[in-house]
Formats: C-alpha cells, sequence, structure tokens
C-alpha cells in the first residue's frame, strides 16, 4: 500500500516543489527499506547479519562477501542497479535492463544461456539435419530407380529421340532450288507455267466450267436414287420382320401362281406334267419312307455307320424328310396338304371314268419309261465317270457291282416288256391291281438303284444287306399281303431289298395263293428269328451270347445258300426244309446256351471266343459266295482266292488273343508256370527282402570288447553295462515302409545315392528362393530353342542391359514434378 | 449367345492346348500363394518366372498352327475290319506311286536272319545278315550305301549319330564302320556282344554280350566310360529309353533291369515275366514300355509308376517289339507281324494291321521315323511294309531331318556334338540338374567330410612318392616286372648281369679310395679318371 502511495508521489513530483522533492526522497529511503522487509520474513531474517565468528585473511583474493551457512550469497546486479530502480531519467538504461533480464521482449528472465555444445555434438546434429534435407532431395529420385529396378530389361539410351524421317510431301514442299541447274530448271518451269501449282489451278478452272444447271441436275438425279433405295430398303425390313404364317403362305402361292402362269404361256400339258410331277414324288416320298427312322436300315446305320460320313448324310436327308412331313401333316392349313385333296378327289373322279382312268395308267406308265430311262442315263454316266477307289476299287468287288447290275437291267426289261403286254390285258380290276403291284416293284427298282447309287458312294454294305433275310421274307409277306388288301399305306417296303425277292415275286407270281399259308408260317418263324437276333444283339457285350448269334447266322446264310441254289424248287418244299431247319438251328443253340454255363471249361470257350472271329469272316464269306451263286458262277476263282486270303486273316486272329480275365486263362498260366522258372518269384522277393534290410537304418556297435569290465574266472558280464553305440544319421538308409518300391511287389527300386550327379545338384537354395520349390519352379522352363519358340526363346536370352554401340548414355534426368510431390508425401507420413 | 458359347469353346480348346505344354513342377504357385509372400523381391521374381513360364507355354501351343500335317489311320467302312486289309490290298489301292514304293521285299536268304536299323531322320537303314553280310542304303531312294562281307557271324547293327558310321556286332568284337564299309574301329573291350544300343545325345555306344557285361563306350572321344557287371548271365534283350537314355535290359530270369552308366547296380529292377525275357520296347516319350516273355505273355508298363498296364496273351513267344512314334505297337511272332493301335490306352480287342511273312521266322521289327512304314528282319531278307498312321507326320528340323544335306549333315553333327550331354547326366529323372540335393544336411556334410579326407590321402601319397632318378635301368626293371616266382634262363643271365654290374661298381668305388688315399700331385688334373677300366 504504502508502495502505491509513493509511486503516485513519485508521479506527482515533478509539478511539486524542490521541499516536496526532498520529501519525496526521504519517504522513498523509508519504503524501501519498507519494502525490503515485506518482501520475506526469511530476506527480512537472512539480512540479520549474523556475527563474524570467524575472521577472513583479508587479501585480493577474497573480496567475496560470504556469509556463513549460504553459499547463494552473491552480488545481485540488482544489489548493484537497484538504485537506479527508483531514480528518474535512466528509462533507456532500464528498458535495456529490463530486456536483458526477460531474455526477449517480454516475460521474466529465468536462466542465462546456455554454454554452446560440444563440437562434436553440434556437429552430429548438422549432420542428422542435412541428412533430412539430403534425403527429401534424392526421394524424388525413388520412383524412377524403382522403376528401372524392377523393369526385366533396360534398354539405353533410356528415351531416345525418334529419328526423323523426312516424307515426299515436306521434301517437295520445302524444296528450294540450290545449285544453278536447279534454278535454271525452275525457271524454266515457271516460265512455261508448268509449276504443281499453276497446275492445280488450271484444273480446278476446267470443272468451273461446267454449267450449274447441269451440276444441279446431276445432284438431283443422285438424290432420287439415294431416296429410293433407302425406301425400298425399309420396305424389305418391315416385310422381313413380319411373323405370320398365313402372310408367308399367301406369299408363296402367290409366287407359285406366277410360276404356273409364266409357264402357261407354253401349254395346258405342261401343266399336268407339272401337277404329275409334284404328286409322283409325293407318293415315292410316302412309298418309300424315307422320312421314318423306324426301318430297319435307319437302325442299322444309326448303329454302325456313325462314323461314316456318307450314312451320317443319308440319315440327315432322311431326317429332314420327316421332318418335313411332320410338318406338313400338323400343319392343316398348308397349301401341301390342299394339294393332296386337290389330287385325291382328281383321282377319285378318274375312278368314276374309266378312260380317263387308262389315260391316267398310261400317263403313269410314261412316267415309269421316263423314269427308267433317266435310272440308265444315270447308271450310265455313272459307270463312266466313278472309278471307285478303296475296297469298291478291287476287282471282286467291281465285278460284283457289274453283276447286280446286268441283273437289274435284266429286270428291269422284263418289266418293261410286262407293261407293254398289259395294254392286252384283261379286266379293268386285275389292270389296277397289277398296275399298283407294277409301281411297287418300280419302286423297289429304285431301291435297288439307290442301292447302286450307294455303292458309288462308298457305303456298300455286302454283308449288312445279306444278314437282313428275315426282312427279305417281311418283304415278301408284304407284298402278299399287298395283294389281298389294296392298302397303299400298309405296304413297307425295305430299304435295300434283295434281288431274290424280286426274283421269288416275279417268277412266281401264280403259285401265290398256294404259298400264302406256308408264307404266314414262315413269317412267324422270321419274326421270332429276328427277335433272337434282337436279343442278341442287345446282349452283344457277352462274348457267350456272341458266339451264339455268330453260329445262328452262320446256319441261316447256310441255309439261304441253300436256298438260293435250289431256285428252281418248288417253294413249298423248300419252306418245309427251312422250318425243320430253323428247328435244327435252335437246337444248336441250345447246345451252345450249355455251353456256356459251364464256364469251367475255358480252354473250350476260349477256343470258341476266337472261333467267333472266324465264324464272323466265314459268314461274311459264305455272304460273299451266296452272291455270287446268285450273280453268275464265273467268279469261283475270286471266290477261293478270297477264301484263301481269309484263312490267312482267321489264323492271324487265332493266334493272337488278348488276355480277357485272369481268371479264364489260369490254365495256361499253370503251363506257363511249369515250363519258366519255378522259383523266378521267390528268388526275386528273396533279393528285394535282402535290399530292404541292407537299405535300413542301422545303428553301430562300437564298444570295444573287454574295455571298463572285469576279467576272470568266475566274473560275470553286468548287463547294465553301457553299449557305445553310433546312431544313423538323419536321412542315412531307407526304412522299409519308405521306399519307393513299398507297394510294388515285383519292382525294387534302388535307394542308393548316385554320387556322379552331385556335382550337378546344388547343396543349398539360392538367394532370393525361401523354399526348394520355389526354386525349382523357376528351372523348370528351359531356355534353349529348342524347346521354346523363337519369340519367347529370344526374350528369354535378352540381357538385363542393353547399351548401343557408340551411344552416349547421359544420366537419369531429375523428374520434377510428380518426384517432388512424391517426396512431400512421404514426408507428411 | 452362340458367340459367347462359341468362344468359350474355343478358350477351352485354347486351354487344352496350353495345359499340354505347361511344364511339370512340384507343388503350385497360385496367386493366392503369391500374396502371401512377403519379401517383395522374392514374390516379383517369382511371379516373373511364372509369367515366363506361361507365356513360353501359350506361344508353344499358338505355334501348333505350324503342324500342317495330320497323322491318317486306315479306317474301315462299316464291318471291314482294318486287319484284313493285306499289304497287297493295300498297295492296289494306294493311289501314289511314292507310297506304293515303300512296300518291298529283299529276298536274301543265304545271309540268315536279319536286323535292321534305322538312322534318326529315317532315311537311311541298315541291315545285318546273321551270317555276316552288312550293308546300308538310302532306302526312299533306293541308293545303296555300302555293302561288305565280314565273313563271321553279325549279331546286331545299329547306326551312330549319323549316317557316315555304323556299329556292328560280330562274333568276337563290335567294329565300327564307316560310310563306305571301311572298318574304322575294332572295339575290343567289347566281347561277344549280343546287342548294342547308341544314345546319340551322349554319343554313348552301350552292347551287352554273353558274359552279362554292360558297357558304355564314347563314340566322340573313344573312352570307355564304364563297364557294368549285371550278374544275371547272358543277356540279348536291350532297349532304350529314349527320354531319360536309361537302358533296360531283359533277363533270362524274367526281369527287366534299368541303367545308368552311374550306378554299379541297376537303378530299377522289375520282375515282368516268369520266363525268360524275349523283347523289349519303349516308347520315345518314355512312359510306356512293352515285354514279352516266354512264358507267352505280352505286358505293356508305364515306366513311370512301374506298374503293368496291360497283360495280352501269345500263342508263340514273341521274338521282337516296336513302338512307333505315334504310339502303334509292333510284335513281331513267328512269321507274323502284328500292329496294335492304342494298345496302352485301352485294352484292344483286334490288332490294327496284320501282316505275314510266309515262311520266314522275323528276326527284327523296327518303326522307320517319320514315315508310315515298318521294316522287317527275317530268316528271308527284309521286308518294308505300310502302316498308316504310325509316323510322326511333322518333322523338326532341328532334331531330325529327312531332308538334310550334306551341308546341314555336317552343321548338325558340330552342333550335337557341341550340346553333348555327359554320361554322369543319365539318371532315371533327366530334370533333375541344378535341382536341390535333398540328401539331409547330416549325411551332406559327412560326404563333405570323406572327401575332404579322401583329398588329404591322395595328396600325401603323391607326395611320398619316392622317386629315385637314373637308378632304374633296363634289367631292373624287366626283372621288377616279371613274376617274383618264375625263375626262367633269362631271368636267371639278367640277375647274373646285374651282380656283375654291382661288383664293378663296388670295385670302382673301392679304387677310387685307393686313389685318394694317395696324395695328390700336380698332374692329377690331367688325369681322365673315367677312362680307367675296371
Amino acid at each position: 500500500m504504502s508502495k502505491n502511495e509513493s509511486s503516485e508521489s513519485s508521479e506527482s513530483s515533478d509539478d511539486e516543489n524542490k521541499i516536496d522533492k526532498l520529501n519525496s526522497f526521504i519517504s522513498s529511503l523509508d519504503t524501501k527499506r519498507k519494502r525490503n522487509n515485506d518482501n520475506s520474513l526469511e530476506n527480512r531474517k537472512k539480512k540479520r547479519i549474523q556475527e563474524r565468528t570467524e575472521a577472513y585473511e583479508e587479501s585480493e583474493y577474497n573480496l567475496t562477501t560470504r556469509e556463513s551457512g549460504s553459499s547463494k550469497k552473491k552480488v545481485d546486479y540488482q544489489d548493484l542497479l537497484g538504485a537506479i530502480q527508483e531514480e528518474t531519467g535512466f528509462s533507456g538504461l532500464k528498458q535495456k535492463l529490463a530486456s536483458l533480464e526477460s531474455g526477449g521482449n517480454k516475460g521474466s528472465y529465468k536462466q542465462p544461456l546456455p554454454a554452446p555444445l560440444p563440437k562434436r555434438i553440434q556437429d552430429k546434429l548438422n549432420r542428422q539435419a542435412a541428412y533430412e534435407e539430403t534425403k527429401k532431395d534424392i526421394n524424388k529420385w525413388e520412383p524412377i530407380v524403382m522403376q528401372n529396378r524392377e523393369a526385366e530389361h533396360l534398354k539405353f539410351p533410356m528415351n531416345p529421340v525418334p529419328h526423323y524421317q523426312p516424307t515426299n510431301n515436306t521434301l517437295t514442299g520445302n524444296f528450294q532450288p540450290s545449285t544453278n541447274l536447279e534454278k535454271e530448271v525452275d525457271t524454266a518451269l515457271i516460265e512455261s507455267g508448268a509449276k504443281e501449282k499453276d497446275i492445280q489451278k488450271f484444273e480446278e478452272l476446267q470443272l468451273s466450267k461446267l454449267s450449274v444447271e447441269e451440276i444441279i441436275a446431276r445432284q438431283k438425279e443422285l438424290r432420287r436414287m439415294r431416296e429410293l433405295m433407302f425406301r425400298e430398303e425399309i420396305k424389305a425390313k418391315r416385310i422381313a420382320k413380319i411373323k405370320s404364317k398365313t402372310y408367308r403362305k399367301i406369299k408363296r402361292k402367290e409366287r407359285e401362281k406366277n410360276k404356273l402362269s409364266v409357264e402357261q404361256f407354253g401349254d395346258k400339258e405342261t401343266i399336268k406334267e407339272e401337277q404329275m410331277k409334284l404328286e409322283s414324288a409325293r407318293a415315292q416320298e410316302r412309298m418309300s419312307l424315307r422320312h421314318k427312322n423306324t426301318s430297319k436300315w435307319a437302325k442299322q446305320t444309326l448303329k454302325y455307320g456313325a462314323n461314316d460320313k456318307s450314312s451320317q448324310h443319308a440319315i440327315a436327308e432322311q431326317l429332314k424328310k420327316h421332318e418335313e412331313l411332320k410338318r406338313k401333316i400338323h400343319d392343316l392349313n398348308s397349301d401341301e396338304d390342299s394339294d393332296y385333296e386337290s389330287s385325291s378327289s382328281l383321282l377319285s373322279n378318274n375312278d368314276g371314268d374309266q378312260k380317263e382312268d387308262k389315260g391316267m395308267i398310261n400317263t403313269v406308265k410314261e412316267k415309269v419309261f421316263d423314269e427308267l430311262a433317266s435310272f440308265e442315263m444315270k447308271t450310265r454316266e455313272e459307270e463312266e465317270k466313278v472309278i471307285p477307289k478303296g475296297i469298291l476299287g478291287m476287282k471282286f468287288m467291281r465285278d460284283a457291282i457289274e453283276n447286280e447290275r446286268k441283273i437289274n437291267k435284266g429286270l428291269i426289261d422284263d418289266f418293261v416288256e410286262e407293261l407293254e403286254n398289259e395294254n392286252f390285258s384283261g379286266s379293268d380290276n386285275d389292270d389296277k391291281n397289277n398296275n399298283q403291284e407294277k409301281q411297287q416293284k418300280i419302286k423297289n427298282d429304285d431301291n435297288n438303284n439307290n442301292n447302286n447309287n450307294k455303292i458309288f458312294n462308298g457305303r456298300m454294305k455286302i454283308g449288312a444287306k445279306k444278314k437282313s433275310n428275315s426282312d427279305n421274307s417281311n418283304n415278301l409277306n408284304n407284298l402278299n399281303n399287298l395283294d389281298d388288301s389294296d392298302d397303299l399305306d400298309n405296304l413297307v417296303i425295305e430299304k435295300r431289298p434283295v434281288i431274290e425277292v424280286i426274283n421269288s415275286d416275279s417268277k412266281k407270281d401264280d403259285k401265290k395263293d398256294d404259298k400264302k399259308d406256308l408264307q404266314s408260317e414262315q413269317n412267324k418263324q422270321n419274326n421270332d428269328e429276328s427277335q433272337n437276333k434282337n436279343n442278341s444283339n442287345n446282349n452283344e457285350e457277352n462274348p457267350w451270347l456272341q458266339i451264339d448269334t455268330t453260329v445262328t447266322s452262320k446256319i441261316l446264310n447256310h441255309k439261304n445258300n441253300k436256298r438260293i441254289k435250289s431256285s428252281g424248287e418248288n417253294k413249298s418244299d423248300k419252306l418245309i426244309s427251312k422250318t425243320k431247319k430253323h428247328q435244327l438251328k435252335n437246337q444248336i443253340k441250345e447246345d451252345d446256351v450249355e455251353i456256356d454255363v459251364n464256364k469251367t471249361f475255358t480252354i473250350i470257350t476260349t477256343a470258341t471266343t476266337t472261333q467267333i472271329v472266324d465264324n464272323q469272316d466265314k459268314v461274311k464269306e459264305s455272304k460273299k459266295k451266296k452272291k455270287k451263286n446268285v450273280t453268275s458262277n464265273n467268279n469261283t476263282k475270286i471266290d477261293k482266292n478270297l477264301s484263301d486270303s481269309n484263312n490267312e486273316n482267321d489264323e492271324t486272329i487265332k493266334n493272337f488273343v488278348h488276355v480277357k480275365n485272369s481268371t479264364a486263362f489260369s490254365h495256361r498260366e499253370l503251363v506257363a508256370r511249369a515250363f519258366a522258372n519255378d522259383n523266378v518269384v521267390d528268388e526275386f522277393v528273396a533279393e528285394k527282402q535282402e535290399i530292404i534290410q541292407e537299405d535300413e537304418p542301422k545303428e553301430k556297435d562300437v564298444t570295444l570288447p573287454g574295455w571298463g569290465s572285469w576279467i576272470g574266472k568266475g566274473v560275470k558280464q553286468s548287463k547294465q553295462k553301457k553299449k557305445v553305440v553310433i546312431k544313423p544319421l538323419p536321412g542315412e538308409g531307407v526304412e522299409a515302409k519308405k521306399r519307393q518300391d513299398a507297394k510294388l511287389d515285383h519292382v525294387i527300386i534302388n535307394e542308393k545315392r548316385i554320387k556322379k550327379t552331385k556335382k550337378y545338384l546344388s547343396t543349398d537354395i539360392p538367394h532370393p528362393f525361401e523354399t526348394k520349390e520355389q526354386y525349382e519352379r523357376s528351372l523348370r522352363t528351359p531356355i534353349g530353342n529348342e524347346w521354346n519358340t523363337r519369340e519367347v526363346f529370344q526374350k528369354m536370352i535378352t540381357p538385363r542391359v542393353i547399351t548401343k554401340m557408340g551411344c552416349v548414355i547421359d544420366p537419369l534426368n531429375v523428374p520434377f514434378q510428380t518426384t517432388n510431390d512424391y517426396a512431400d508425401d512421404d514426408n507428411e507420413d | 449367345m452362340a458367340n459367347e458359347t462359341k468362344e468359350t469353346i474355343e478358350e477351352m480348346i485354347d486351354n487344352i492346348n496350353v495345359t499340354k505344354y505347361i511344364r511339370p513342377a512340384e507343388g503350385n504357385l497360385g496367386t493366392k500363394k503369391l500374396k502371401k509372400i512377403k519379401k517383395k523381391g522374392l514374390r516379383s521374381t517369382l511371379e516373373r518366372v511364372e509369367k515366363r513360364s506361361e507365356d513360353a507355354a501359350k506361344k508353344a501351343a499358338n505355334y501348333e498352327i505350324l503342324l500342317v500335317e495330320e497323322p491318317g489311320f486306315l479306317e474301315a467302312e462299316g464291318i471291314e475290319k482294318t486287319f484284313n486289309i493285306t499289304q497287297k490290298k493295300l498297295k492296289e489301292n494306294l493311289g501314289d506311286e511314292v507310297t506304293s514304293l515303300k512296300i518291298f521285299d529283299l529276298d536274301l536268304k543265304t545271309f540268315g536272319a536279319y536286323s535292321l536299323d534305322y538312322t534318326r531322320n529315317g532315311r537311311n537303314m541298315i541291315i545285318g545278315g546273321r551270317k555276316g553280310h552288312l550293308a546300308t542304303f538310302d532306302w526312299q531312294s533306293n541308293k545303296k550305301g555300302c555293302e561288305i562281307y565280314v565273313k563271321e557271324t553279325v549279331r546286331d547293327v545299329k547306326w551312330l549319330h549319323n549316317e557316315l558310321f555304323f556299329a556292328a556286332a560280330q562274333k568276337k568284337y563290335v567294329f565300327i564302320y564307316d560310310q563306305n564299309g571301311l572298318e574304322i574301329h575294332k572295339l575290343k573291350n567289347h566281347i561277344e556282344v549280343n546287342k548294342i544300343e547308341f544314345l546319340p545325345y551322349h554319343f554313348l555306344l552301350v552292347s551287352v554280350g554273353n558274359a552279362g557285361w554292360l558297357k558304355y563306350q564314347d563314340t566322340s572321344t573313344g573312352k570307355l566310360v564304364t563297364e557294368l557287371r549285371t550278374k544275371l548271365g547272358q543277356c540279348d534283350v536291350m532297349a532304350q529309353n529314349p527320354w531319360n537314355a536309361i537302358i533296360h535290359l531283359g533277363h533270362t530270369n524274367g526281369t527287366v533291369s534299368l541303367w545308368s552308366p552311374n550306378m554299379s547296380t541297376p537303378l530299377v529292377k522289375m520282375l515282368t515275366h516268369r520266363g525268360p525275357v524275349k523283347a523289349l520296347a519303349i516308347d520315345h516319350t518314355g512312359t510306356y514300355m512293352a515285354s514279352a516273355g516266354l512264358d507267352g505273355r505280352l505286358k505293356l508298363w508305364d515306366v513311370r509308376t512301374y506298374k503293368c498296364l496291360q497283360d495280352y496273351y501269345t500263342r508263340t513267344s514273341v521274338s521282337s517289339l516296336s513302338i512307333s512314334q505315334l504310339g502303334l505297337l509292333g510284335v513281331g511272332w513267328g512269321p507274323h507281324v502284328t500292329v496294335w493301335k492304342d494298345a496302352f490306352k485301352t485294352k484292344q480287342k483286334s490288332p490294327y494291321m496284320n501282316h505275314l511273312q510266309e515262311g520266314t521266322q522275323i528276326q527284327d521289327i523296327n518303326f522307320c521315323p517319320y514315315e508310315d512304314v515298318l521294316g522287317i528282319g527275317h530268316s528271308n531278307g527284309i521286308s518294308s511294309i505300310l502302316i498308316p498312321g504310325s509316323g510322326e507326320p511333322n518333322i523338326d528340323s532341328l532334331e531330325a531331318n529327312p531332308f538334310q544335306t550334306k551341308k546341314q549333315r555336317q552343321e548338325s553333327e558340330v552342333h550335337s556334338l557341341l550340346d553333348k550331354i555327359q554320361p554322369e547326366m543319365i539318371t532315371l529323372d533327366p530334370t533333375f540338374i541344378g535341382k536341390v540335393d535333398r540328401a539331409s544336411r547330416e549325411m551332406l556334410a559327412k560326404e563333405r567330410k570323406e572327401e575332404e579326407e579322401g583329398l588329404k590321402n591322395g595328396s600325401k601319397k603323391q607326395e611320398s612318392r619316392n622317386r629315385t632318378r637314373g637308378k632304374n635301368n633296363s634289367l631292373k626293371k624287366y626283372l621288377r616286372k616279371k613274376q617274383k616266382n618264375v625263375i626262367d634262363e633269362r631271368k636267371l643271365k639278367i640277375q647274373q648281369r646285374i651282380e656283375k654290374e654291382k661288383e664293378a661298381r663296388r670295385k670302382k668305388r673301392s679304387n677310387d679310395e685307393i686313389d685318394d688315399n694317395k696324395p695328390s700331385t700336380a698332374l692329377d688334373r690331367f688325369t681322365n679318371k673315367n677312362r680307367k677300366i675296371y
């Protein structure tokens, strides 16, 4: 409080008198003392000067004012300058002092400046700072260095200046005549006006000479054309989008009408012909049943001809036809259907009118003749054209084909004759029947023709054809049925009808009635047969059943042969004999089955298996023979040859049989064993055992006998005595279970280390890799050009650094922008 | 949609092709596994390696476009069977003259059963008649190379690295002839050899004979590399595995043993038959082996797993086997040759082709490389028959070039010599080179120690060798080389002479001593001590 007062008084003292000054001075002296007292009691206490108990030796070195007990007491600068505080007129000095005291502008003074650090530490700090700085600086190089380090190849110079290749235009454009000659030429050109620019100008002028009207007209024309095209296009698009079937049908009919109308310009006959053509095509389709996939032929081809291209093609065609027909049936409104209706109505009309009928027959005849003629043409053409390759090219095959063709020809001739005779035949009904029959025959002929055609397509199957004997008889039956009922739809004509059918049919027309009963019987039998066959086919996997089939087929064939030979005999007798044989065959079949059941006779059974193939071959052969018999007896020679060759094959097959079942050949094994060294296996096993034991890791006993033990009479060997044993090293020897051949009884694999190959192996995994797998994977792709494509090879052998000869390689440029940012980012992190 | 499916199918096909070219390796390194690897450098190198191998496989698959030719097999129509088609029929129906010329017979009845061999490019053929007839020819152009009559038994013939040299196992030794039939070498180490083989990449001529010794001779350096005792008696069945150059021997006790020149014992021993093994063949990929024995079995093996794949029965014992480049198996038995297709994959019910060489015994059959031809050596000469689809249709001219010119042959000879593989590299797995040794650390340490010790001992021995130069006269040498216990006249004489010499030397020394005892004079320097007669 008093201090405040004093300060106030001191402030106001400037204006007052000198007396006041003096007063204040005195009072200030008092306050100072007072203030010192106020500061602290301790200070007050300290200020109490204690008595000096010890005397100092006074000297110039003992100037310090020391007080006993407090070493702190030093002369302060406040002590020296404290007086000035109160004084006025020292403001400048005071300020300086204050600044000194605080160590800055403000605050209070705490401690004096520290002593400079030792140089060593100072330098270290400097270095650290410098490091930080340089790091920041260097960081900008990091990405590019990384990039180069990770690159597979480095090519120096890094960014070569692209080589400048002047083009023709630039050369001509920038051309300045420099030499005298050039200048001369230039001036000459300018004078004559033959410079490039001049010529261009001239051409432009010429173009502009066309009249405006002309140009406009041309443009108009072009525009019109474009417009029209565009419209047409749009229209076509719209029409193409229409999905309506009726619309399409209408369109189609229209088109056909147009076509007919075009033809109408010719004459009416042509139209009729056209209709007839359509009609007959349809009938043919229905007769041939080419569209159905249920026929035997189709089944066979599907079964066996899967790999044959031509048969695949045939099947595809058939399926297509079938699809078409189906569509017709479903689509009631289809035009074809209506056509059919109309034609049928036409037919009925014809039925009513006999004259018309005759005319119809005539047309049909004409058609038949036409077809025959066309067929002949075809065959002749084919004869000329095709020289068949492969098996078909062989002589006997060609002969066979030739013979078949001859027979066909003969048949056709017969048929033509008959047809011609028919003009003079009796009742209409008979006529009709006959006619239908004839048609049938024609169909047959056609099929035969087809067959021939097929032969040329390379799809002939001699064996298969003759196999279907039952089919033939079926066919025959069907023909007979046809006589009873004129139903066309019931008629089934085989895809591959066989000549004999036609033979019998044509020759023995008159005897039909007598045979009917018998044939029906035979039909039954045949059905049975076919059933059996089917069964056997189903069980083809079973070799034993296969035997049956082959045997039966063989018998069948035999039978067939006989039948053909006795073609002149009465058919009824033939059929009776057939039935007998059938019974016989059944018996044989049963016998065979018995053999099957008894599987213990492995020798016999295997023999039969070998015979299977033989039989099959023989069957084939017999078929061939049969064919030859039918056709001509001239080819016996070839037959002989063939049979010889076949026998060869038979033999080869007989002698080389694969082992089907290990138990099946047990007797063979026994025989083999009898001849072989009996103890071969035992020896091998013993050897293996020996090797296994040898290779097993073993402990080695290296105790010195007698060492460390008492010797003498009555001394017992202590059991606790330690044995010195060397244990096998890890990886030394192979345990029996871990051997490579542990699970292979018939194999001994050497487990010893091959020391000579050691030099090609690495003892450790090389540097960057951590596991064997990683390292060995890196080795797996060979580098040589024998194992790689050129491109890969070149890539693999390119060195990491490629330098161009004679090129100066500049140091890396500082990549300023990006790298600075990068460095900053790093620092922030 | 359609396009998509098409693409996927194409991709699949591509993948199939690529997988064919990817090299096998232990373990797998998928992207997941790669990502788990923490070391950046390692990861990047592994990635690079993987990418590179993948790339190589893809590129190789792409190069299949260049394989223009496709193998064609006989295909039967309908019930026709391929094995019924005889060579005669085939010849009749062949379109071109050139191929039909490949069916031929050489009637050589006088010189007995023939063995034959084709060069690696299939261009040249050598035939060796048992009774001493050797002939070489360029069989495709019908040019005869040389023809010699050696007047002794010829058991086997083999071409060496090209058509300039061939080896013949004769009555006692193996001989090497050049293209003119000039005898170049008589290999005295190979005695009574029954079968010879040539390893083209190693330049090794391998022989095995009556004594059951398997011998490897380097034909480029002439060094006998190894002689291995089979300990299984006489051996006349040998085949090489072209993939790893392992020699397979068929023995009389029904075993087949696999040999490498680096092991004194067989690497693998398989009990294949109960009777003696009669014929062996190995396909060029080194995966399949066919063996036939006197027990009437023809067995097909997977050589990688040593498992029997198929087991066929043969009525008469098989005399020769051969596997073509495309995997057709030819079997010669009696007068027949049967060829089986896809025999290794599935059990065949009927052969692919048959051939009967009437009135003969088949001795040796060999498929001709790069041609659809099978050469048959039999007791009446040589026949060549067509087996469609047997030879590789696409040639690799770096490997074997059927249309090689002289210059190319010379080039390839030099190259193959430069690329010659050392015999030490013959192991069951030829890809072992550079891999990590699987032996344990301890074992490796032990081996190293032994090696070092061996080295030390060896060097000591060399140091301690006492070489007393000049004390080795011819007489002493003679005595030393002679057997100690044999005492003949000459030996006694020599001993006497040596004694004499000794005596003389002793005398001389004593004389010298006597001389030394005399006081030396000034004139001594003029005396010639050597001229003294003792």
